[in-house]
């Protein structure tokens, strides 16, 4: 791979519009396949370049699978789906290790790799299985190597994994505990599609013909373009905000708003002030920047932080919506630091 | 992101550029600043201004007029100044610049980054971005000039302090006594605009800039007074001080103490008719002579007419008459007799117009004496001339009559062309006259004024209805009331006294405002009375000095019931108690 570091101003600009260009590249494949859903596919697409992992949540027939099949696709990558059932067991996901007998008649154990051996990994309703096995998988994610039989096999970058939960079904279910919900990059919600859109998804699934997508990205550029990413400046004020955001979460804090201090037993992780600003400076070269800016921690925010909330029990009687909570701390902080000019 | 235009930003160029791109927008920043700030200052200093006038104009209190103004001025100078040096850190510029414009804080980052040296590619090619943007921007979209709330603030107290100082207070809220003052000021003001369009007239006649000045200040003060923009008292200031620069005008224009104009009309119009008379007499002879009886007829007619003129009018007809039957019968009168009744009339009624016609004649006449009028002739024309030069000497035309005395001893040399010139001069000296004649007359309106204005120095319930108490003894007021309740005032009427010494004017102090003239018979008394001055010119005075003694706390609080009563019961025509001990 080419030298990541940027050492010259022009070489900057230059790869941020060749950052731009490859972005929209993929936006318009994912697009030709993908009916609406903008934002999740742009929130999908930070993740990837940022090398995060994705929860996704939504009701069942939203297209959730075909937007991660359709990345791979896209992106040339390697994709693997497992879908989860309480009977999963771990070595279902990493892989495990058989007899082998050679050719010259002579056995061994050979690993075979599992599902998990892919480039983007779908963990379709991943709070059905059990805690075990969701361990299995949030190892890999974790550490982005698989141990078998004390041996431990890497896994190949880029390694994402992009799980699914049903928010319908949860009963019978194991729900992620806090610790590993930690570990996603974002928790994108995927909402229903209006007429139009629905109207577009039959003229397209219901045809003669199905959409396909073409590569346009190899797996090489997508990690040239997360290091690229990663060397956007974030000033100081920027991530102040960004920090004061995810203290704002926690219901001990001085600039928490009425609502965290109310519902929120636990507020976000320093792994959620990561994905914000990770995110935020892709957004911001996606944005046409070089810096970042609030305004991209402000379309971060809600992915970035809604699942790493604990509610306390008012908030789960009330029912409460984490967004709310997250919305009501970004208000508070916009309105205390915006001290414009007497003018 | 600026593909098209590459801009190399180094470390050391990047905060001086920074700095230059936004300068435009700080002087947008001040601009608005300082509007904002002198709104305020106005609203605060005219918030303030406004109940103030309004208590003073109502309390009769007196306070500079352009007070108010000066202090919105400073107030407006002030705010400028200040928004001018107001602190605008670049930080704190970019902040609000970003969130205004929508620049997603690129300039805000820009300046950090620029602080920091600029480290990496990355933030100069930001610091690239973040000037491409600056020069694109429009401050005005980002900072618009709009009504804030202290300029609608600003303006409602601009109006009500205008409204207070300007607009006169209604009726209702003046006391019986401030609305009869009022009504006074205004008819005073009626009297005193012909005044002062009569001596602006004159003035610019002659062409006398502080004339005209002065005929400003006395229209400007009958403007003042008639919109109720004065007090009594200030009003009697100015026209003391306007009637003191009169005299001074008047000291000016004319030379020495000289007859009235009334005198001088008399001996005018006795020498017309003397004149008219005796030339018809000299005519009515020369018909005789001729053996024109009916023409001698006509001449003693006229004589008899002229001896028994009622009126100058009548007077100049006749003359006017008598030089054309003159002329008729081939004996025209080489000195006009129609001029001394055209001085005289002028005179009577301080218009000079008619008397410089007859002048503009015998000036136009007196450059055809040469060579038609023998020596006797010139003679006899320059003993007329040097008589009305007598009889014009003490006036307000001893100019004219200098002239006159020139022009007889030409005519006596012979030289008729210089007698014509010297006649010539004498019409300029006629404006100057009129101008005098302005002054006197202005000064003496505003005597008249002042008069009126002191007299009436009581309040409503004590007005007179009956004749005047006629003047004091060498005193300038009249005293046209007298209270119904007469009884304690009787005690205050002036009396006279009896006195070895001179009279002698006395300036009085009668408040802070200024000095009034008042006129007191002073010497030595044989007996000392209750009062030397009248009543009514000072009760109202004393009690308002009284009064704001006692707001200054000047009169100790054991005795500032004694004093109030007593000046109550003054007013009131009622006797004022009896001296009380202090408690």
């Amino acid at each position: 791979m080419a030298d990541p570091q940027i050492r010259t101003q022009e070489e900057a600009e230059q790869q941020a519009v060749r950052f731009r260009q490859l972005v929209a590249d993929l936006k318009r494949e994912v697009g030709r396949v993908i009916v609406g859903m903008e934002s999740v596919v742009e929130d999908t697409l930070i993740a990837l370049i940022a090398g995060g992992h994705v929860l996704l949540e939504g009701v069942p027939g939203l297209g959730k699978t075909l937007l991660v099949r359709t990345l791979a696709d896209a992106l040339d990558l390697k994709f693997s789906r497992i879908q989860f059932t309480p009977d999963l067991m771990p070595a279902d996901i990493t892989g495990t290790t058989v007899l082998w007998e050679k050719p010259s008649g002579e056995r061994e154990f050979q690993f075979q790799p599992g599902p998990i051996f892919a480039n983007l990994l779908l963990a379709d309703e991943i709070n059905r299985a059990t805690p075990k096995t969701q361990s299995a998988l949030l190892e890999a994610m974790q550490e982005h190597s698989v141990t078998v039989a004390g041996t431990s096999h890497s896994l190949e970058q880029p390694f994402l994994v992009f799980a699914t939960q049903n928010p319908i079904e949860m009963e019978g279910t194991y729900p992620l505990p806090e610790a590993q919900l930690d570990r996603f990059l974002f928790k994108i919600k995927v909402d229903y599609p209006s007429l139009d859109q629905l109207h577009e998804i039959m003229n397209r699934t219901t045809g003669h013909e199905t959409p396909t997508a073409e590569k346009v990205v190899t797996r090489e550029e997508i990690l040239s373009l997360g290091l690229v990413a990663r060397q956007v400046p974030v000033a100081q004020h920027v991530q102040d905000f960004a920090l004061r955001l995810v203290l704002a979460t926690h219901p001990d804090q001085e600039d928490a708003p009425d609502s965290v201090k109310r519902f929120i037993r636990y507020g976000a992780s320093p792994r959620a002030a990561q994905a914000l600003i990770l995110s935020g400076k892709i957004r911001a070269l996606m944005g046409e920047r070089f810096n970042v800016a609030v305004e991209d921690l402000r379309a971060s925010a809600l992915p970035s932080l809604r699942h790493r909330l604990v509610l306390n029990f008012e908030g789960q009687a009330e029912a409460v919506d984490p967004d709310d909570s997250i919305r009501d701390a970004f208000e508070s902080l916009t309105a205390k630091s915006n001290q414009d000019l007497p003018v | 992101m600026t593909v098209d235009a590459y801009v190399a930003i180094s470390p050391q160029t990047a905060s001086g550029l920074l700095r230059r791109g936004l300068r435009s927008l700080r002087r947008r920043v001040r601009l608005l600043l300082a509007l904002r700030l002198a709104a305020v200052g106005i609203a605060l200093i005219a918030g303030l201004a406004a109940p103030a006038v309004l208590l003073a104009r109502l309390s009769g209190i007196w306070y500079p007029p352009l007070l108010p103004e000066a202090a919105l001025l400073a107030a407006l100078v002030t705010s400028l100044l200040l928004g001018l040096v107001w602190p605008l850190p670049d930080s704190a510029l970019a902040l609000s610049a970003d969130r205004r414009l929508g620049l997603a804080d690129r300039i805000a980052s820009a300046i950090l980054f620029a602080r920091a040296g600029l480290p990496s590619a990355m933030q100069r090619a930001e610091v690239a971005d973040a000037l491409h943007h600056l020069q694109r921007t429009r401050p005005a979209e980002g900072y618009p000039v709009r009504a804030y709330r202290a300029t609608k603030a600003a303006a409602l107290c601009l109006a009500a302090l205008f409204s207070f100082q300007l607009l006169p207070i209604p009726a209702l809220f003046l006391s019986p006594r401030e609305r009869d003052e009022k009504a006074l000021l205004h008819e005073q003001a009626a009297r005193l605009y012909p005044l002062a369009q009569r001596l602006e007239d004159a003035a610019r006649e002659n062409e006398d800039l502080e004339a005209e000045r002065l005929a400003g200040r006395l229209k400007k003060l009958a403007q003042q007074l008639d919109r109720g923009q004065l007090q009594k008292s200030q009003a009697l200031v100015q026209l003391a001080q306007l009637h003191t620069d009169l005299q001074r005008a008047e000291n000016r224009l004319a030379r020495a103490p000289r007859r009235t104009a009334a005198q001088a009309a008399d001996d005018l119009t006795k020498a017309a008719r003397d004149n008219t008379a005796s030339k018809a007499i000299q005519l009515a002879e020369q018909a005789e002579k001729s053996g024109d009886r009916e023409s001698a007829d006509e001449f003693r007619r006229l004589a008899r007419e002229a001896r028994r003129a009622d009126n100058l009018a009548q007077l100049q007809n006749i003359a006017s008459r008598l030089s054309d039957r003159a002329s008729q019968l081939g004996a025209p009168l080489n000195f006009p007799p129609e001029l001394l009744a055209a001085l005289a009339q002028a005179f009577a009624d301080a218009d000079f117009n008619l008397s410089e016609d007859a002048l503009q004649q015998l000036a136009e006449a007196s450059a055809e004496w040469s060579g038609q009028l023998t020596q006797e002739e010139l003679d006899a024309l320059a003993d007329e001339l040097e008589a009305l030069a007598e009889m014009l000497q003490d006036t307000d035309l001893a100019e004219v009559a200098d002239l006159l005395k020139k022009a007889a001893e030409c005519l006596r040399a012979g030289d008729c062309e210089g007698a014509a010139k010297y006649l010539a001069q004498c019409q300029g000296k006629l404006a100057s006259c009129e101008l005098g004649a302005a002054c006197s007359s202005c000064k003496g309106g505003l005597a008249g004024i002042l008069a009126r204005l002191r007299g009436r120095a009581l309040a409503s319930p004590l007005r007179a209805t009956g004749a005047s108490a006629g003047t004091c003894a060498g005193g300038i007021t009249d005293q046209p009331f007298i209270p119904l309740n007469a009884e304690a005032a009787k005690l205050y009427a002036p009396r006279t006294t009896e006195t070895s010494g001179p009279l002698q004017r006395v300036r009085a102090r009668v408040g802070p405002q200024g000095r009034i003239m008042a006129i007191t018979e002073k010497g030595a008394p044989v007996k000392v009375t209750e009062s030397r001055v009248p009543y009514y010119e000072v009760i109202a005075d004393y009690s308002k000095a009284a009064e704001e003694a006692l707001s200054r706390e000047e009169v100790p609080p054991t005795y500032r019931t004694t004093v109030r009563n007593y000046f109550s019961a003054l007013q009131s025509g009622e006797k004022p108690p009896d001296r009380q001990p202090a408690p």
